[in-house]
């Protein structure tokens, strides 16, 4: 398995010369400026944002997901924020 | 746990990110419906990172030696990274946001660690090893 990435906006297209002779696959990693993800409410009350991890998806997603969820939580619960142990 | 005003939540993604947080919703008693275009959950970007968990790898490229390096691979085909020379608005003010963040290099990068060394404790927390 071999990976290599392009700034290249919304384009999945993979590159003949890039990837030969391996098997083409090619995914998109959204990414901020900052580099930091963008995690909490958009503009509209009910649409809550977990993305922008550019490289790191799988090393920070279990983090940004419980805080997502909590401000979902905090945000939608009627009374209080419902707390869960883990 | 109280009941939620409102039961059921859309989550847009069936990738790592849209998995582990229709999860943490399900756990604070959301009714969760997961859409994924693909067949199968992880298909696109999850698919195939290797297994790699980078904490070691959080530090953010707002860094000169980030960049120079960057700019000295756009002129190797095989590079491991590539940025598509075609000039766009689009990207040319996200390079240019890119740059006005270099002052925080070093306050991001300290803000990813922290993110990727609590999500490795949530990780094994989630562990039905643990």
């Amino acid at each position: 398995m071999a990976g290599t990435a392009e700034f290249n906006g919304y384009n999945k297209d993979i590159r003949a010369d890039r990837i030969r002779p391996l098997v083409p696959w090619a995914g998109l990693r959204p990414m901020l400026p900052s580099m930091l993800p963008r995690v909490g409410q958009g503009r509209l009350p009910n649409v809550f944002y977990n993305t922008g991890y550019g490289h790191l998806g799988w090393t920070l997603s279990a983090v940004t997901a419980d805080m997502v969820a909590q401000v979902v939580a905090g945000k939608l619960l009627t009374r209080g924020v419902g707390q869960v142990s883990h | 746990m109280q009941s939620p005003k409102v039961k059921s939540i859309a989550v847009v993604g069936g990738g790592i990110t849209g998995v582990t947080t229709a999860y943490a919703l399900e756990k604070r008693g959301f009714a969760v419906t997961l859409f994924e275009k693909n067949r199968y959950a992880a298909m696109e970007t999850s698919f195939a990172n290797g297994g790699q968990l980078s904490a070691s790898n959080a530090e953010v490229w707002n860094h000169w030696s980030t960049i120079l390096k960057g700019l000295k691979w756009m002129l190797k085909s095989d590079a491991p990274l590539l940025v598509n020379p075609m000039p766009s608005w689009h990207k040319l003010s996200w390079f240019a946001s890119f740059l006005a963040q270099m002052p925080h290099y070093r306050r991001n990068t300290i803000e990813t660690t922290r993110l990727a060394v609590a999500a490795r404790e949530h990780l094994f927390a989630w562990s039905p090893v643990a």
